[in-house]
């Protein structure tokens, strides 16, 4: 890596990183079970 | 051997042509841990089938070096020459390999634009030596480079002017945060992931006792995805005059038919090779011609060019009268548009009245700037006495602008071998070679 990241940056990425975790494996685990309700059903 | 100059930043590697205009990547030492995950991983395999990595041939493993072969790049263009949604499809694809090699333990360790080539219809990375090996905890290094890079201009693409895109040829490592929060207007500051990701990082808080930064995982991932909803989410759907323009203003249906008929005549009858539409417009002709380079200085008909078709060359907005300089460190990490511009046949219908009346050009500055990159040239003579040509004259007094000027201009550095009045108009299609 030759781009300085910046530090305040870095923390930013993680705050949003952190603060959007729950909702990112909610939506995860729906699109899960969304895509094995269409598989059963294609079955 | 030429060393390519805008490789000289990465320690990892050093890009290399050959006079033949073969290209040879020399990755170095401390890159052949990640070199060899790239490959074994499958990340490589993957990435070349969905079209998102430049494909290489391995040609020599040395102590020293590995030494691949990577295809050639028909035309290198930048970023500051492409419109809205060659710029959005490069970021999602920046995202999407990015995604890719995290599930490899692998990250980007480079986000910038100037990565991105269009090749084979796509917006594709041409870096080999952009993955790092992924470590846990560790965040994504380039998040701030991939927020100049590509949010702050497609933003001030979408929200202010799509002309704004040019400030990436001013401020090459991207547009800086603080500048772009000062000139994208206030209603985003009410968008969380604008708010977050542009206004917030423009603060750059200067925090003591610095320590490491870690995030997990799955915060990385969603950190992705918020990025890719923030991108999804910006659109650009403009129409400027020119994407309405076509033919139908200046010619009769006849006169259509008949500059189509003279066009296409003379195609099938040359050996065109690689063909460049300047002044395309929204593509008709580009179309046809099978252009590998289609050049407008008006956005939006670019924009409708990359959208519209799929099977296009590479459309891309520069002004003729002030094309892309040569930028960078000693004026030569990025090569001027001209200097880039070599091709076999150029293709200019309705453009020597706007770069010659427009712009106050002497056509016979036009003829020899035309004849500098290429050997065949298709070419309207639009009059002065024009529908077209007379809005543009307005009170302007251009007296060495007329047909004899032009046979005499073109005639110095061009062989005149075709000439086609168009039907029910005083505009002529030249077919020239030059001298």
């Amino acid at each position: 890596m030759y781009t300085d990241p910046g530090f305040w940056s870095l923390i930013i990425a993680a705050i949003v990183g952190a603060g959007l975790t729950p909702f990112f494996i909610f939506r995860t685990k729906i699109k899960e079970w969304w895509a094995n309700v269409r598989r059963k059903k294609q079955l | 051997m030429l060393e390519e100059k805008s490789s000289f930043r990465d320690p990892s590697g050093k890009v290399y042509f050959y006079s033949d205009g073969t290209i040879y990547r020399y990755i170095y030492p401390p890159y052949f841990d990640a070199y060899d995950r790239l490959i074994e991983s499958g990340l490589y395999g993957d990435l070349i089938s969905r079209g998102l990595l430049i494909p290489h041939d391995m040609v020599k493993s040395l102590p020293s070096a590995i030494i691949i072969q990577p295809v050639r790049v028909p035309f290198i263009s930048y970023p500051y020459e492409w419109c809205f949604s060659m710029l959005k499809e490069a970021a999602l694809n920046t995202l999407n390999i990015n995604r890719l090699a995290l599930k490899k333990d692998m990250l980007l360790k480079d986000a910038s634009a100037f990565n991105m080539q269009y090749f084979e219809g796509r917006m594709t990375l041409i870096d080999t030596t952009s993955f790092m090996e992924y470590e846990s905890g560790m965040p994504w290094g380039s998040y701030r480079q991939f927020i100049q890079h590509f949010v702050c201009p497609l933003l001030l693409m979408a929200k202010v002017s799509p002309g704004l895109n040019r400030l990436t040829s001013l401020f090459i490592d991207g547009i800086p945060l603080k500048l772009a929060a000062k000139l994208l207007p206030n209603r985003l500051h009410f968008s969380p992931s604008v708010l977050m990701h542009i206004y917030a990082q423009s603060l750059d808080v200067d925090v003591k006792g610095k320590r490491e930064v870690s995030m997990s995982r799955t915060a990385l991932e969603a950190l992705l995805d918020n990025l890719e909803g923030l991108v999804n989410g910006i659109n650009y759907n403009g129409r400027s005059l020119w994407t309405n323009y076509g033919d139908a203003g200046s010619y009769t249906a006849r006169g259509i038919e008949s500059k189509m008929l003279a066009v296409t005549g003379i195609l099938n009858g040359i050996d065109k090779g690689a063909v460049c539409d300047l002044g395309a417009n929204t593509g008709t002709y580009s179309a046809i011609s099978g252009s590998v380079l289609s050049v407008d200085s008006d956005h939006d008909c670019i924009d409708r060019i990359y959208r519209d078709y799929e099977s296009r060359g590479l459309p891309l907005v520069i002004d003729l009268c002030n094309p892309s300089p040569s930028i960078g460190w000693d004026n030569t990490e990025r090569r001027s548009f001209l200097d880039r511009l070599h091709v076999d046949t150029i293709m200019a219908l309705a453009l020597i009245h706007h770069l010659c009346i427009g712009n106050n050009t002497p056509l016979e500055r036009a003829a020899e700037m035309l004849s500098n990159h290429c050997r065949n040239l298709i070419i309207e003579w639009v009059p002065p006495e024009d529908k077209q040509a007379q809005k543009l004259l307005g009170k302007k007094n251009i007296p060495l602008y007329n047909h004899g000027v032009f046979h005499a201009a073109f005639g110095k550095y061009f062989k005149i071998v075709e000439a086609h009045p168009v039907a029910e108009s005083q505009r002529v299609i030249y077919y020239m070679v030059v001298t």
